[in-house]
């Protein structure tokens, strides 16, 4: 029993031991790599580096409708996310999804929401696939 | 002593999971994919973000600037070209002078098109000064001589009733300007605007296209400049 006790609490010793090397081996990895978490530079992935077509659609005083197209098959099923600001007024239509094939996403605006401007600007983010 | 045996274990578990943990952060990533893009248009007409006008063989000393329409045309001695420039710097927010423009656009709406024939219109970037109110044709940048520039368009369009595309009215798929645009954006050129003429001019039956200037009678018509980009 005494051996027994003996043996436990040494192999209790070497496994704290083990792990705490691991621990500091761990630590000395991240920072020989160079790569410290924050500091890095990587590029983010992008389902397509070519133009989405954007077109916005008025009438006399206002956008109805902003038409998304030429979405490449390789943003299908990706969300996409559009911020709008025409002239001074900024509008936020609610995500959708990007075709399986790509193709064309529609945002219709309310009548009356988005009055014509010079200058509109349309933010697109897609998320995934 | 079988409780202690075991929590040195678990402790060593515990402390090798931030491991795990941290290499799971790149292999979470996912494609992100934004583009901005900026929309120029000719509207309200008071604006001077666009200016347009076309300038008329038959009418050499004559200022077209405010008119309704500005037409491409090709006719023994009556050929009529199109001058147009947009304020790129008036995109807001500005674009970045290190942006990369991954498309511009210009698109003009015709109302009327060449009939029984299909055209193509060139789009030249302008070299020199200009104004909306000042430039005819006998003072346009490109000079009177028919056809000249004779080559370096940076772009072509087909228009006319026997088109595949732009064969009726409506606005016209558009010219693609982007290279022209990328060196605006990165002062590498400086803008002037374009000069569109048809591809031959001087044919001996009229075509003419008929498009809509800023001065025209809506803003569904109106010229436009679209820029998509990315941040530099």
């Amino acid at each position: 029993m005494p051996r027994f006790r003996v043996t436990a609490r040494f192999l209790a010793t070497i496994a704290l031991v083990v792990a705490g090397m691991a621990v500091v081996g761990h630590a000395a990895g991240l920072a020989a790599a160079s790569h410290p978490i924050g500091a890095g530079k990587v590029a983010t992935p992008a389902c397509t580096s070519t133009a989405v077509t954007v077109v916005e659609t008025v009438t006399t005083t206002y956008v109805t409708k902003l038409t998304l197209s030429n979405i490449p098959s390789t943003c299908g099923g990706a969300t996409i996310q559009v911020t709008m600001a025409e002239g001074a007024v900024n509008y936020t239509p609610a995500s959708q999804t990007v075709p399986a094939g790509g193709g064309t996403v529609t945002e219709t605006i309310p009548s009356g929401d988005i009055p014509v401007s010079s200058t509109a600007q349309v933010d697109i983010v897609m998320e995934g696939p | 002593m079988k409780l202690r045996y075991g929590l040195a274990f678990v402790a060593a578990a515990l402390i090798t999971i931030p491991t795990a943990s941290a290499a799971s952060l790149s292999l979470a990533s996912q494609n992100l994919t934004p583009v901005r893009t900026c929309i120029l248009s000719g509207y309200p007409k008071a604006d001077t973000g666009e200016i347009d006008a076309m300038v008329e063989q038959t009418n050499a000393g004559t200022n077209y600037g405010g008119n309704a329409a500005i037409d491409v045309e090709s006719h023994t001695t009556t050929n009529i070209r199109t001058y147009i420039e947009f304020l790129v710097t008036g995109c807001t927010p500005a674009i970045p002078s290190t942006a990369t423009v991954l498309a511009a656009t210009l698109r003009l709406y015709a109302t009327a098109v060449p009939n029984a024939v299909c055209r193509s219109e060139d789009i030249f970037p302008v070299t020199a000064t200009w104004t909306e109110t000042g430039i005819t044709w006998t003072n346009q940048p490109f000079g009177t001589t028919l056809n000249n520039p004779a080559s370096g368009y940076t772009a072509q369009l087909q228009v006319g009733t026997t088109c595949t595309t732009n064969k009726a009215a409506g606005y016209v798929t558009g010219w693609a300007v982007t290279n022209d645009v990328q060196k605006f954006v990165a002062g590498s050129a400086t803008n002037y605007g374009w000069m569109i003429r048809d591809d031959a001019e001087g044919a001996g039956t009229a075509y003419t296209t008929a498009y809509e200037a800023k001065d025209g009678s809506s803003a569904t018509e109106d010229p436009q400049l679209t820029i998509s980009y990315i941040d530099g």
